[in-house]
């Protein structure tokens, strides 16, 4: 397993920590201590070329949800072990054999591996309920001690959902983090928020947008760990995660797409997030904070 | 129970091809009448092709493929001169058993009497069987004994409400998957496809209802078994639903939402199979 730094990771994602606040923001995923290995989960069928250019010679096609290490980034292309892969096709993902013990029901969890699959009982041919992206976020309700696995109830914040595999969950809780005067720029023309402590910019992520946002100055009104939303596929938009609601919009994390920073429109929340940046959003953006859209 | 309830006398008739003959009759103006000797000395032609069984159960499906040797039924038909009505072939076979075809596709079937070089067994329908290529395995009757043009078609299965022109339809199956031991193993995925009358022009696999991923296949005509094979590394321990289906030429594709069916549609559903991964 080869080692990378966080700041590796989120130069994969395209997160900037901001000079002189890393060691005090550590922008890691509380449920990943310890971070082993940059990984990717392919969004769809992946394809891998011998070269980081879509004329390459195509040497491997990949199963969606297949995970792949990923050894570098190259602008618009992810250098894996044998080839390379476009980036908008990968989502990055944080491994890790960091073992979590099992909270007291009722409890949040996450995907830590490349997906789960939400099914309406507790069998792998049972009807499928929803498709859940690594990073997405759901409530483990109930539990059942099967022979060879466990199943999770989930439930987000609304309703219940189904049936999952327990090995794709890891146990989280978004603990606030105090900060002192906080706020985030959100810029449209560049595709990109700011998050400022005391006027100081202390990082940086590309978004994408669900539709168009108005300017202005809006105030953090209203908080959830998980939502649904309407997207494109209609076992998708599950257990949406780190949903934080301003004026009449929403910005949460998405682990549909890895299309932050450009200017496609993609059904799901106003401002899309990599699940990562939504969750570290969450932990420092209490209700009342202020959220500047130019 | 249903065997002897349904098939009551579609048991393994024993033939003597000493005294079998074959006849087409019906409406032609004089019946054509052969001994199996006189259908050895007939021009024979081989044909290849997969029959499907469209009374097999949705998740173990039957299909076989051979080279079959034998008359072709466009031959026979050229040595009878047909009667204006004659518009419909039943066939009759030496179990009582019957089927129909229109005269376009009885024109495309061969009488067989050698299966992949050897003379039919009793159980593949000794002396002679028909053969037509593209259709489910209920209009390929064995035993054939009898031909009778008709202006009506009738059969034992279409009397019982299955498809009348009895086109087999592209399907894919899984055949191996299986249990594996660890997350870390390469799981070999793989099976078969199948077109009555196009060629299967796609094959794809979907993992845990994830988006379709095409697999290799060696292309192969219409109504051939085309193989194909496909690896896949598991994420993590656990149960995984894996699904295939098939696209034709026609610009067919598998629905989903296809309804199991024990009539004509039977394989007209897509085939899963679960995979187990250990701890």
């Amino acid at each position: 397993m080869s080692h990378l730094s966080r700041r590796e990771f989120l130069k994969s994602s395209g997160i900037a920590v901001l000079a002189g606040t890393v060691g005090r923001l550590s922008l890691m995923l509380p449920s990943a201590p310890q971070i082993d290995a940059l990984y990717g989960r392919a969004l769809s069928v992946l394809t891998v070329y011998d070269s980081p250019s879509p004329s390459a010679v195509v040497i491997n096609r990949l199963f969606p949800d297949s995970v792949v290490p990923i050894i570098d980034t190259l602008s618009d292309w992810y250098q894996l072990a044998n080839g390379y892969a476009k980036r908008s096709d990968i989502q990055p993902m944080m491994l890790t054999n960091h073992t979590v013990p099992t909270p007291q029901l009722p409890f949040w969890a996450e995907v830590g591996g490349a997906v789960a699959i939400v099914r309406g009982w507790c069998a792998a041919d049972a009807p499928l309920v929803a498709r859940i992206g690594h990073g997405g976020v759901a409530q483990v309700v109930d539990m059942l001690l099967g022979e060879q696995h466990t199943w999770y109830a989930l439930a987000d914040e609304d309703t219940f959902l189904g049936w999952s595999s327990a090995s794709a969950w890891i146990p989280v809780e978004a603990a606030p983090f105090e900060m002192d005067s906080v706020q985030l720029h959100i810029d449209i023309a560049t595709r990109e928020i700011q998050f400022l402590e005391n006027h100081q910019p202390v990082m940086r992520a590309p978004i994408m947008l669900g539709r168009g946002l108005a300017a202005g100055n809006y105030a953090v009104h209203r908080r959830k760990h998980s939502v649904k939303y309407s997207l494109d596929d209609a076992s998708k938009g599950y257990g949406v995660p780190w949903r934080i609601d301003f004026g009449e919009y929403s910005l949460a994390g998405a682990y549909w797409h890895n299309d932050f920073g450009t200017d496609k429109i993609l059904p799901g929340p106003d401002v899309q997030v990599a699940p990562a940046v939504a969750r570290w959003l969450y932990e420092r953006l209490p209700e009342n904070s202020l959220i500047v859209v130019r | 129970m249903i065997y002897q309830d349904i098939y009551p006398r579609l048991r393994n008739p024993q033939c003597d091809c000493s005294t079998w003959s074959f006849s087409i009759g019906g409406s032609v103006q004089h019946p054509l009448i052969l001994s199996y000797s006189d259908l050895l000395q007939m021009p024979m032609v081989e044909v290849t092709c997969a029959l499907l069984c469209a009374g097999n159960p949705y998740d173990e499906l039957a299909v076989e493929q051979a080279v079959w040797r034998g008359v072709a039924m466009a031959t026979l038909l050229q040595s009878v001169t047909r009667q204006p009505d004659a518009l419909f072939a039943v066939i009759h076979n030496a179990a009582g058993y019957t089927t129909s075809l229109s005269l376009d596709w009885l024109n495309r079937g061969v009488l067989a009497i050698e299966q992949d070089g050897n003379p039919l067994t009793p159980e593949q329908g000794y002396p002679a069987r028909l053969i037509v290529p593209g259709l489910y395995g209920y209009k390929s009757p064995r035993w054939v004994e009898r031909i009778e043009l008709t202006n009506t078609p009738s059969g034992f299965w279409e009397s019982r409400g299955w498809d009348g022109d009895g086109i087999a339809p592209t399907i894919a199956a899984i055949s191996a998957g299986g249990v594996h031991r660890s997350a870390e193993d390469v799981v070999t995925i793989e099976g078969f496809a199948y077109s009555g009358t196009a060629r299967v022009s796609a094959i794809e696999v979907s993992i845990d209802h994830s988006d379709w991923m095409p697999v290799d296949f060696v292309p192969a005509p219409p109504a051939h078994l085309v193989r194909w094979q496909t690896e896949w590394t598991p994420p993590l321990a656990g149960e995984y639903s894996v699904r295939v289906r098939a696209a034709d030429a026609s610009g067919y594709v598998q629905q989903d939402s296809a309804v199991q069916s024990l009539f004509q549609s039977a394989q007209d559903a897509l085939h899963n199979i679960i995979v187990h991964v250990m701890e």
